[in-house]
């Protein structure tokens, strides 16, 4: 299953996580994910699998 | 305010949050916080105009990620934390009238590859030793927002049941060299008369030792300890078997199309410690023990930690196993 997220902050700092299933969105779904802006700030500490497919 | 207060007598952590006496209470209709932001309408949690599946940071949280200090001194007797952790809100779908039980299985299945990805991506944090995925639906659960949505809290410790299901699947193993669950699973198959669904990664049933009448445990029938360990065939098990329980909790009483329940998810800690003698499941409280008549956690249940169930697993086991859909197989 092919899966993408954005992420983005909120006014008050708070993070708003987007989910993305290319597979299965709709046109309208697509659109609004593709037009999120995500935030440059580093919110996710890297997993350990990203950590190992890194290494 | 929020903290964490040492209750030395049962020696578990308790969560003051004084601020959440002022979340969202059912709100109307054009002011719910977890449907999508429309052109010129009220602003919600999420800006978008639609979405798939969104996780938030809840704005009336348990734990922070940066917590405040705590309102009262810590003492050697009865020591006070902040209230470091993240409490996370999930929202399954746009769509405020549907429910988990109503999505597809395809649906179902994005949504346990974002639980997947949560439990990773909280439990990678120095902070947290345990995440902590759940339900509350409905009213009687004490729900505030009726949008279908799920939380997730990342403890900055293990949890009292947790712990204590650890500590029993450890000893057991040291006992015996098994793991508990496997020897569970091998029980309530050969008896069958309390297994409600299964298929071939996962088996669904009433536990012998059930406290709620209706009760249910999807148990993972391989060695998996976290739900990041399931393959993506094994998630779509997951997916079809969790339908599968939730559309059977919907048709078992006419009088109750949208059986209220707690869902929650029993996984290994993320304190970095080796659990290989636990096992990945997931457990169901429904609060009803006939279609009007609510199970209260009463005297016995709230003062002494016993749980009276006024049925019999047996019973409830096959109720739930012959009301439809059906997943059997092997």
């Amino acid at each position: 299953m092919r899966m993408q997220k954005k992420i983005t902050l909120k006014e008050d700092g708070r993070y708003l996580i987007y989910y993305h299933f290319p597979d299965t969105a709709t046109p309208e779904e697509t659109e609004a994910f593709e037009a999120l802006k995500e935030t440059e700030e580093s919110i996710e500490p890297e997993t350990e699998e990203e950590r190992k497919a890194r290494v | 305010m929020s903290e964490l207060r040492w209750n030395p007598t049962l020696e578990e952590w308790v969560v003051t949050a004084t601020h959440r006496q002022d979340r969202t209470f059912f709100p109307p209709p054009d002011y719910n916080p977890l449907a999508p932001t429309k052109p010129g309408g009220f602003p919600t949690e999420i800006p978008a105009p639609t979405y798939e599946i969104v996780v938030f940071e809840n704005k009336f949280p348990s734990f922070r990620r940066t917590p405040p200090e705590p309102s009262v001194p810590s003492t050697p007797l009865e020591p006070v934390r902040p209230a470091e952790g993240i409490c996370e809100v999930v929202c399954y779908t746009p769509h405020a009238d549907k429910e988990l039980a109503q999505l597809s299985v395809t649906k179902v299945e994005e949504l346990i590859w974002v639980w997947a990805d949560r439990f990773a991506a909280l439990g990678a944090r120095e902070f947290v030793q345990y995440v902590f995925i759940f339900e509350n639906k409905g009213r009687e659960i004490g729900v505030t927002l009726s949008h279908p949505h799920g939380q997730i809290y990342a403890y900055p410790f293990i949890p009292p049941i947790p712990q204590r299901e650890l500590n029993a699947a450890k000893k057991h193993f040291e006992r015996t060299g098994r793991n508990l669950y496997d020897d569970i699973l091998q029980a309530e198959l050969e008896d069958g008369r309390r297994i409600v669904a299964t298929n071939r990664s996962f088996v669904a049933f009433v536990p012998f030792y059930a406290r709620y009448p209706y009760e249910v445990h999807v148990v993972a029938r391989s060695s998996h300890t976290a739900i990041t360990d399931l393959d993506g065939s094994k998630r779509a098990d997951l997916a079809r078997i969790l339908k599968v329980v939730m559309e059977k909790y919907n048709n078992l009483w006419p009088s109750k199309p949208s059986l209220p329940y707690i869902m929650v998810m029993h996984q290994r800690p993320t304190d970095g410690g080796t659990y290989n003698y636990y096992r990945f499941h997931i457990e169901f409280y429904p609060p009803y023990r006939t279609p009007d008549k609510l199970k209260y956690l009463a005297g016995s249940e709230a003062g002494a930690g016993v749980f009276i169930n006024d049925t019999h697993a047996e019973d409830t086991g096959r109720t739930l196993r012959d009301t439809p859909p059906h997943l059997l197989e092997e």
